[in-house]
């Protein structure tokens, strides 16, 4: 059986705007990472660790798998 | 502009400025004697202390001239992804430098102060490719 790669994709874009337009640098103080981190991860150009992840899931008030989910395998 | 792509450039001017200010030294010598060597590398080391302060001065100025406010600096688990990346670049192009240093000196006569200054040069320009690698990542 061979090991084939997840595509991870986040919904954080969407969260942001559902809390009431939250911006980019509120979200990034919130969970304590820079601006450009929460950019890359919105433009799916980093994959954060587990522990970012929980807490990006808990600034949005949200369970984990709402905020990151696999879109297809390759 | 963030703080870390400023800090990129102003490590970039450093090394673009040492370098020109090290060729122009080089040039003008005819030949490479050792003790003269050794005092170049030592103020070199003290120039690019220098150029590195003056830069970062003349770039926080400009920055805010034309950006404004530079964004906050902080260190995350991104930049130390990054970082790791940028130390593999650094560690593959210097050691390769040692290698074609050292197989220089074992079949083309490579004389030991200029294999010194090629091990330097090797150093210099991999911390350029790894400056050009983080610029990449915070594109």
């Amino acid at each position: 059986m061979g090991k084939s790669k997840l595509n991870i994709v986040n919904k954080v874009r969407v969260l942001r705007f559902e809390q009431q337009e939250m911006t980019q640098q509120a979200l990034a103080n919130k969970v304590g990472v820079s601006r450009q981190t929460i950019v890359a991860i919105e433009k799916n150009r980093y994959s954060p660790s587990l522990d970012l992840a929980f807490q990006l899931a808990l600034a949005f008030e949200t369970p984990i798998q709402e905020v990151f989910f696999i879109a297809s395998e390759q | 502009m963030d703080a870390k792509r400023k800090n990129v450039l102003i490590s970039l001017t450093t090394a673009l400025i040492v370098g020109w200010w090290l060729y122009g030294q080089l040039t003008a010598w005819p030949t490479l004697e050792t003790e003269a060597l050794g005092r170049l590398l030592v103020k070199a080391i003290g120039v690019s202390i220098v150029v590195h302060i003056v830069s970062a001065i003349v770039i926080a100025i400009v920055a805010g001239i034309i950006w404004g406010k530079v964004d906050k600096d902080v260190t995350d688990e991104r930049d130390a992804a990054i970082e790791l990346y940028v130390m593999r670049l650094i560690l593959v192009i210097f050691s390769a430098g040692m290698v074609i240093t050292f197989g220089l000196m074992g079949w083309q006569q490579l004389g030991a102060n200029a294999a010194l200054l090629y091990i330097v040069v090797a150093m210099y320009l991999a911390n350029i490719a790894g400056d050009l690698l983080k610029l990449f990542w915070y594109r």
